[in-house]
């Protein structure tokens, strides 16, 4: 380790090129000093974390079109639209099933739905920006309530009408772990603080050394005898013309002694420790707040016409983080639908799901990582076999705040059919926050 | 790192002050998220302020001066403002020099976005000047 460390910082002192690009980091010598700290952190392989995959931008499971077969336990903090652009019908047995046990009933035609947390219905009313840490700190619970609106598809076969239901739905995190302001991560954040201060006040004596070392080297006459320069406006001038930007620093790095170059390395070498720590605490805090449980209990009805049947579902769900990476929730479910021509159906529904983030986001309001979900769901109702649900699912940021999930889904029957049946899913959620602020 | 840094105006590396004619330096720090954390410390004296410092935090705005207090000065100071975004993903940074005649001018002005893991050092050099 030491020695690739020890090989990095005299290649790059010799070769005189930093392998980051400079537009990300300050100019000049204090970027190439970034650099090679970052550069030794890598080294001592400590790993970078995604973005959670917790907060749910699909329709809510009960909409039939819907691209989500597992409900998260929170939505979204602020405003999002969910779209599934590419109906359920047909099935793609149709297109690849070749069993005569398959099925190609045509299921029901696109929604849409939108939902809002109350944080987002007060900051509006409000007129405040959401992202406004004084009015984020002072409006816990409001977050803790979601709600969703929307059209949902309908089918004659199992709804009794061609009509769209209206969804209506509402939210409650009962147990959220991941909320910043509980005393619990509170005190995590005070750990980044102290670990960013640390790492500040190490960072600006390293820097400041360097730049001494490096004027002292090419400017022996003006410095005292402690090695400090003797003129601070020659200093300043010097910092200026040869340190300031990164075509004069190139050029200064290369006029400099091998010995000046040990140097340099020593002193980045030792006072890597804060820099390290502010890195494994910032890690660390992060894991820990995104993999905390959250559980929440929601309601969801489709509402259809005065012939159509009503769907109504109370759910509990329940999210983990197993790890950085992997989001597992579990819902359990009451359904009743209200029949108008038939006895009414009630049962129970188990769903659980494992969500991947495959990537890593490119910014906190960048695109979100490209995410992989494999999901499972039971659902037994009177009157009805079981029904069992698997589904895999892809999603794609398109821009930052628009996301696109293709799911292929397998049943073994579906609702009142004796039938198997298989389907190609496409949707679109849009995240309005995000993507406003990216054409900020 | 993955932080986007966007300078309005870019860091110079070295700012002359001159204290003794009423010169000195304004810091803004605008976050966009719940929990601002920051540090701004001084090779000199360690660290000057921290996030929870400012009255009010977490808020949208964070404001300080730096020499215009004469104990403040300190010959040949780097300043490093040190941002985290595991609670706050966007920053403006801004710095103003103050001439002591009433005028004002921007020195540095650079918008960060970083993902929570991310971190973002921003330094120079403070010379005095008579």
């Amino acid at each position: 380790m030491k020695t690739s460390i020890r090989w990095y910082v005299v290649f790059t002192l010799v070769a005189g090129f930093p392998l980051v690009s400079p537009a990300q980091s300050e100019p000049g010598v204090n970027g190439w000093i970034d650099r090679q700290i970052d550069f030794i952190l890598d080294q001592q392989n400590v790993g970078k974390n995604g973005q959670g995959s917790d907060k749910q931008r699909e329709s809510p499971s009960t909409d039939p079109g819907s691209t989500s077969l597992v409900d998260q336990s929170s939505a979204t903090d602020f405003f999002s639209v969910a779209a599934n652009v590419i109906p359920v019908t047909p099935g793609l047995s149709q297109f690849v099933s070749t069993t005569g046990s398959t099925t190609t009933t045509n299921g029901p035609a696109g929604s849409t739905t939108a939902t809002a947390s109350l944080f987002a219905l007060l900051a509006a009313l409000n007129k405040v920006s959401p992202t406004d840490p004084k009015f984020y700190a002072e409006h816990v619970s409001p977050r803790r309530f979601s709600f969703t609106i929307g059209t949902a598809a309908s089918s004659q076969a199992t709804d009794n009408t061609d009509t769209p239901a209206t969804v209506y739905g509402a939210k409650v995190l009962l147990i959220n772990s991941r909320e910043l302001y509980t005393k619990r991560n509170l005190a995590r954040l005070k750990e980044a603080q102290d670990a960013n201060a640390n790492a500040a006040k190490a960072s600006a004596v390293l820097k400041l050394q360097i730049k001494e070392l490096i004027f002292s080297a090419l400017n022996p006459g003006s410095v005292d005898p402690g090695g400090r320069p003797s003129d601070p406006n020659s200093f300043a001038s010097f910092i200026s013309d040869h340190l300031a930007t990164d075509a004069s620093f190139q050029a200064t790095l290369n006029d400099l002694s091998a010995e000046t170059r040990r140097r340099i390395q020593t002193l980045i070498e030792n006072s890597i420790s804060a820099f390290s720590q502010e890195r494994a605490v910032l890690q660390e805090k992060y894991d820990e707040i995104r993999k905390a449980q959250q559980l929440s209990i929601s309601y969801t009805a489709d509402i259809r016409d005065a012939k159509g049947n009503n769907d109504h579902r109370v759910e509990l769900i329940f999210d983990y983080g197993l790890s950085p990476r992997i989001n597992w929730t579990v819902n359990a479910s009451g359904d009743y639908t209200d029949h108008k021509s038939a006895p009414d159906f009630k049962g129970g529904r188990f769903a659980t799901s494992f969500k991947g983030s495959l990537t890593q986001p490119d910014s906190a309001w960048g695109k979100c990582p490209i995410t992989l979900t494999f999901g499972g769901e039971g659902k037994w109702q009177t009157n009805h076999k079981p029904q069992y649900t698997f589904q895999a699912e892809l999603t794609i940021p398109l821009v930052p705040g628009v996301d696109l999930p293709l799911v292929y889904r397998y049943a073994n029957r579906i609702a009142q059919f004796d039938q198997t049946d298989s389907q190609a899913r496409m949707g679109l959620s849009v995240d309005i926050s995000r993507l406003a602020h990216s054409f900020k | 790192m993955s932080v986007i840094r966007t300078p309005a105006v870019e860091n110079p590396g070295v700012i002359k002050v001159a204290p003794a004619k009423g010169q000195y330096l304004h810091f803004t720090v605008n976050a966009g998220g719940a929990i601002p954390i920051f540090t701004f410390a001084s090779s000199a004296k360690g660290i000057l302020y921290e996030a929870g410092d400012f009255p009010g935090h977490p808020k949208a705005k964070y404001e300080w001066e730096h020499l215009k207090n004469p104990s403040d000065i300190q010959q040949l100071e780097e300043l490093e403002l040190r941002l985290a975004f595991l609670t706050n993903a966007t920053y403006t940074y801004t710095v103003e020099f103050h001439d002591g005649t009433g005028n004002a001018t921007v020195v540095l002005q650079i918008d960060y976005a970083g993902a929570p893991t991310d971190r973002a050092p921003e330094s120079f050099t403070v010379v005095i000047v008579a």
